[in-house]
């Protein structure tokens, strides 16, 4: 806001900003001396109040439903998301189970079942995970394998069978990335430069 | 919707959504429809097209919700989102209007704005009709940055620091472009603003 000594014309530029809240103090004060001397300024803030009042006059209502409307067009969220304190409960409970099983674990021996019946058991539960976590890796090794030899199968086998596996890889790629796109673009939308009309 | 999530700011109500708390989105929705909905009234010139214009935008922000920056206010990118969707549906509605009939005027069979009418009379009836036609009819005869500007400040409610932010403008050019853009209207009005 400039600083020098206002004259008539920059009042009434002060009486656009004072009906908005934008004149500070200072201002708000010199104003209100020249309007108690100025009949012009008079005129015109009686003038642009009533210009306010009757576009404020003009705003329509919205329907009372809108929000409800809004909400139940969203997609509803998954349950991991609106239950992430009890997903961490989750977490936390098997983080300590594994803690205390792996204690169990590398302090058990034969005896330790007479001695504790409830470390053997959680002993029990940890060697059971272990031998799950054992077959799990042998099976997907297996399946590893098994999809690596029919890849050599396919691979060394004709012209025809390489492009084959040539288009498949293509258009899964293609897939993805317009998936991708498609995900991006609400924000894309959100930070598209403004235009001109 | 609690008396809590009222006082939360935008930024902390954003947040609370995007932890889970997808309910707390109505509230965002609550402090900002009346004003999106008026603000794109004015640009479409239909409630029930401002309306649904403003739901999709609500929904278009809930889905990229994940990219709001609080660095920047979410009143600007609200309203920064409703501009470019208008201004798409204006394009649109133009091309659909000019294919139908190629010499006519892109705006005509738009109808008539007509405020809600708090007179029971028809007298009352008749003056409201007058006056909202009147704004409007002022209001589209702005020249296009006078109009955005005094459609975001008066119908979207927004500060002229908010203004400056979306429109990418210094401050003192969007109060120069208020104050004009006002001066216009009201030499434009002056009838109504007599008595």
């Amino acid at each position: 806001m400039n600083t020098q000594t206002p004259d008539h014309s920059m009042y009434r530029e002060w009486l656009y900003l004072e009906l908005d809240g934008a004149l500070n103090g200072g201002q708000r004060s010199q104003l209100r001396q020249h309007l108690v001397s100025c009949s012009e300024c008079q005129k015109e803030q009686r003038d642009l109040i009533a210009l306010d009042e009757l576009m404020v006059s003009s705003r329509v209502d919205v329907r009372s439903d809108f929000t409800a409307a809004v909400m139940s067009s969203l997609p509803t969220a998954s349950w991991e998301s609106r239950n992430p304190k009890s997903w961490g409960a989750a977490v936390a409970v098997v983080l300590l189970l594994a803690i205390g099983s792996g204690f169990l674990i590398a302090t058990s021996g034969d005896t330790l079942g007479s001695v504790l019946p409830l470390a053997a058991a959680f002993s029990a539960v940890a060697e059971m995970l272990r031998s799950s976590i054992l077959a799990g890796a042998g099976l997907l090794g297996a399946s590893w394998k098994g999809l690596g030899l029919a890849f050599q199968e396919v691979l060394s086998g004709s012209i025809w069978n390489l492009l084959a596996v040539g288009i498949l890889v293509v258009a899964v790629d293609v897939l993805l990335v317009r998936l991708l796109a498609r995900r991006a673009s609400p924000a894309r939308e959100a930070n598209r430069p403004q235009r001109q009309k | 919707m609690t008396t809590e999530s009222q006082k939360q700011t935008d930024a902390e109500v954003v947040a609370a959504v995007l932890k889970g708390d997808q309910e707390l989105y109505g509230e965002l929705v609550k402090r900002y429809q009346g004003r999106l909905v008026n603000y794109l009234c004015r640009l479409l010139r239909s409630v029930q097209e401002a309306e649904d214009l403003a739901q999709e935008v609500f929904f278009k922000l809930y889905k990229a919700l994940d990219r709001y920056d609080p660095k920047y206010k979410f009143s600007t990118w609200l309203f920064r989102v409703a501009q470019n969707a208008a201004i798409d549906r204006i394009r649109k509605r133009r091309l659909q209007l000019v294919s139908m009939d190629r010499t006519g005027d892109p705006d005509a069979g738009m109808g008539t704005w007509e405020f809600a009418s708090s007179d029971p009379s028809p007298y009352g009836d008749l003056r409201n009709l007058e006056r909202g036609q009147a704004i409007q009819a002022v209001i589209e005869r702005l020249p296009w940055d006078y109009r955005e500007l005094i459609v975001l400040r008066h119908f979207g409610e927004l500060s002229y620091d908010e203004i400056a932010k979306l429109k990418e403008m210094p401050l003192g050019t969007v109060k120069n472009k208020l104050f004009r853009g006002r001066q216009m209207m009201k030499d434009e009005l002056r009838d109504f603003l007599t008595d």
